[in-house]
């Protein structure tokens, strides 16, 4: 699964992912980055036939017990191994953020698209459902939405995703408008090609750089919203663990366990990091004023 | 003109309030703080249910009877003296003749009670109590201060169904008819506390200075919600309040609790957790598999590790404590994994199956909710918890659209009552009687009307054992309920009491050194 995620973009754009492989070995952040995150897909996607315990196997005799060789980073109040429910919980909260992501910049790019293409009452009624969406705080949006679909984990992705959906359309409709004018558009619609073929023949690649850029720094924001969401007690019920959930149960041991909710926490700052460095290197290597990689430029 | 006067008159009024209010303050008023993780829904005591309404109804309103304090003896209330017809079925209340209603709505006398019963027996009223009440034929104002009850057919604990404030509490007549709907807001009692504010996030009660035994000793309660039960502990460690009722039993919080100077009283509530299951729910119609459920809970493990010792093991639907009580020669269900994987293989679910376990969130209910989900695990039934706010989760059993549940409900002692509640037709619906059991119906009327105390233990035992062989619900164990308050400041705390809540009237604060 993950090989080919990686392969597919650069088999298509091999000039794109040899540039970002430069990047990474110039840029030792970003490379911690993608490190951090290849590691916590992996371990997330392994973790059923990795030789962990079950994160649901309880142990009351074995409470509370501080890290040990046995169990790494401790068990926590009922006896369960917090590591086996960072990694349980990292393959939830990963799943969310990622799903979320995708289904919210594919509506996102979609509305965004339409918007800037066909422009005038399209435009404005999309926007203005835009601007409703984005005036609200993400966390807020979120959690009301939960609040009142009650909580699941595809109620919890979908929440995430439509809290993510005015991030793309904005962004997309503005790159689209400038897309919409440039030569070999008005030469496609000179040739007398159809609306749908020049939206993904030739504006859909060009305002993909943007997109990608806007997706790395969603993810973690969507996995720290997820985070918060269980935190409170909105997202994904217990005993499911998920980072959020981990911490919340942990909370109450705080004095005395400090382990539970810590290790969790670290895991979430490392993940979020990850994603950011890379977000930010990814932004930079498509940034034709920082680098001057003509080639990138054009995407 | 007539505006400058109205303002100049205004900030003088304003000032002079200014003034007395820090009057007050220097007199120090003697305030006694509660925290609690769930709010209070309504102060009308013909539809509380939930304990913290409880709490308040025994304060704010007074019963015809009453405990005496630290016991479970009964005592007057409003109630100077009482008789009994020798064929149990006339009861004849005197009342005291110096009992107000708060905010001047006039003396306590029969019509109020009469009206107070007939109230909660009125099928439009809704209330939760009506069943309990179901024995009542009528209820006559024979003078100013003497009411008759007769009965349609002889209850021997309808003398537990006069006290305060569950099932009945005396509320004023002018009181309801003055402020209808909005009574819930704003009661109208005779308790020694007076209610004067309501909010989402606190609850004022201020002394009632014409109570009959005499003012109490603290000049206000506040009664402050605040939902998140580890901001509660971090209060509690503060000294911002007083006490508090429902606390996780968890020894490392006990002891930090103790650090910080509380005091910690394992008021034993007669309380009692039972595992509901719906019978909806295909396979917990199956007796095998009910049984397997109930060996494979290790009940001494979660009393161990999760309660910190302070629950007790329950092999009865009938909770310890209660009149009528017994476990002898019931039929037992240990922790025994292998059996219970056994029944349910022979149920015909060798795999086990998926279910969801509904709880709500307090601390008294979702750890040994969670608890009970891994060891289920472990004979391989999938368990899904949903956790949910109090009032939803109450709901999904009143109308019986849970699958599996666990409830820790809080009763007058007496087998009669959880048995109506939980295992007799009258119970549903609306009700808690999920498995809507209803094969003992005439065996618990006719234990009720028994007046010889010592035949109505025999049929008790029967119906018992006879309830552990079908299982409607399963019996996990009595629950304690640690109780912190603040050596330090306040005195007169219970140590010992049989409904929810306590009574604020004996509570004294220390002057601090």
């Amino acid at each position: 699964m993950i090989n080919k995620e990686i392969l597919k973009p650069k088999k298509k754009k091999k000039g794109m992912g040899k540039v970002i492989f430069r990047f990474l070995k110039q840029n030792p952040l970003a490379l911690f980055g993608a490190v951090v995150i290849l590691i916590s897909i992996l371990a997330s996607l392994l973790v059923p036939i990795l030789p962990f315990q079950d994160p649901l196997h309880q142990n009351l005799p074995n409470r509370l017990k501080p890290p040990s060789a046995e169990h790494l980073f401790g068990t926590d109040n009922y006896g369960r191994d917090v590591l086996s429910r960072v990694i349980w919980g990292g393959r939830i909260s990963l799943l969310v953020g990622i799903f979320s992501v995708a289904i919210g910049s594919l509506i996102g790019v979609t509305m965004g698209v339409i918007s800037g293409y066909f422009g005038r009452v399209v435009d404005t009624v999309i926007m203005r459902f835009t601007d409703i969406l984005l005036s609200f705080p993400a966390l807020l949006l979120a959690m009301a939405i939960c609040a009142a679909m009650g909580s699941s984990l595809w109620n919890v992705i979908i929440a995430i995703s439509i809290v993510t959906v005015p991030r793309f359309s904005r962004l997309v409709r503005g790159s689209t408008l400038s897309v919409k004018e440039a030569d070999f558009v008005e030469a496609a619609r000179a040739l007398g090609q159809n609306k749908a073929k020049i939206i993904f023949f030739h504006i859909l690649p060009n305002v993909f750089s943007p997109i990608l850029v806007l997706a790395t720094l969603w993810i973690p924001a969507a996995i720290i919203t997820e985070a918060s969401l269980s935190f409170l007690g909105l997202g994904i019920m217990p005993p499911t663990p998920t980072w959020g959930n981990i911490i919340n149960e942990g909370k109450s041991y705080l004095q005395n366990a400090p382990w539970i909710s810590i290790f969790s926490g670290t895991i979430i700052v490392l993940v979020v990091m990850g994603f950011n460095f890379v977000g930010d290197a990814v932004r930079d290597a498509f940034d034709p004023r920082l680098k001057g990689e003509r080639e990138v430029g054009r995407g | 003109m007539n505006r400058r006067i109205l303002g100049i008159g205004g900030t003088i009024i304003f000032l002079a309030a200014l003034m007395m209010a820090s009057a007050d303050g220097n007199a120090k008023e003697k305030v006694f703080v509660i925290g609690d993780a769930s709010p209070v829904t309504t102060l009308d005591p013909a539809a509380s249910l939930i304990s913290q309404n409880i709490m308040f109804a025994r304060n704010l309103f007074q019963g015809l009877l009453r405990y005496k304090f630290n016991s479970i003896e009964l005592e007057g209330d409003l109630a100077k003296s009482w008789r009994v017809s020798p064929d149990g079925l006339v009861y004849t209340f005197q009342l005291r003749d110096n009992v107000h209603f708060h905010k001047g709505f006039g003396k306590v006398t029969a019509e109020d009670v009469k009206f107070s019963f007939d109230r909660v027996m009125d099928p439009e009223t809704r209330s939760p109590m009506r069943s309990e009440l179901a024995s009542v034929k009528e209820v006559k104002r024979i003078d100013e201060l003497t009411v008759e009850i007769s009965l349609k057919e002889r209850d021997a604990v309808f003398l537990q169904k006069c006290i305060r404030p569950r099932p009945l509490a005396v509320v004023s007549r002018k009181g309801v008819e003055k402020n209808g709907k909005e009574f819930a807001r704003n009661p109208i009692g005779s308790g020694p506390f007076v209610f004067q504010s309501m909010s989402r996030e606190q609850i004022v009660l201020a002394a009632n200075p014409e109570y009959w035994e005499g003012p109490p000793k603290i000049d206000k309660v506040i009664y402050k919600t605040i939902p998140d039960t580890d901001t509660l502990i971090m209060v509690m460690e503060k000294g911002d309040i007083h006490t508090t009722q429902i606390l996780p039993r968890e020894k490392v919080i006990l002891d930090r609790l103790r650090a910080a100077g509380c005091d910690i009283k394992p008021l034993d509530r007669g309380a009692w957790h039972h595992l509901k299951l719906n019978p909806d729910f295909k396979p917990f119609a199956d007796i095998r598999v009910r049984r397997a459920i109930a060996h494979g809970i290790d009940r001494d493990e979660i009393i161990q590790h999760v309660l910190s010792g302070t629950g007790q093991k329950l092999n009865s639907l009938v909770p310890k404590g209660f009149f009528g009580h017994t476990e002898e020669g019931l039929r037992r269900y240990e922790y025994d994994p292998k059996k219970a994987k056994e029944l349910l293989a022979e149920a015909g679910y060798p795999n086990g199956f998926e279910v969801t376990f509904d709880t709500h969130s307090s601390a008294s209910y979702l750890p040994v909710a969670t608890a009970i989900q891994g060891q289920l695990e472990k004979i391989g039934i999938k368990v899904k918890l949903a956790v949910m706010d109090q009032p939803t989760w109450m709901k999904k059993i009143t109308s019986a659209t849970t699958q599996m549940s666990i409830y820790l409900p809080v009763r007058v002692p007496d087998a009669d009552i959880p048995l109506m509640n939980f295992f007799h037709t009258a119970g549903f619906p609306p009700g808690a009687n999920v498995m809507r059991y209803n094969k003992l119906d005439k065996e618990i009327d006719a234990a009720r009307k028994e007046l010889d105390p010592a035949k109505r233990k025999q049929m008790y035992h029967v119906i018992q054992k006879r309830l552990m062989e079908d299982l409607p619900a399963i019996p996990l164990f009595m629950m304690q309920y640690p109780t912190p308050y603040r050596p330090d400041v306040i005195a007169g705390f219970p140590d010992k009491d049989p409904i929810w809540g306590f009574d604020f009237y004996p509570i004294r604060l220390l002057e601090k050194k």
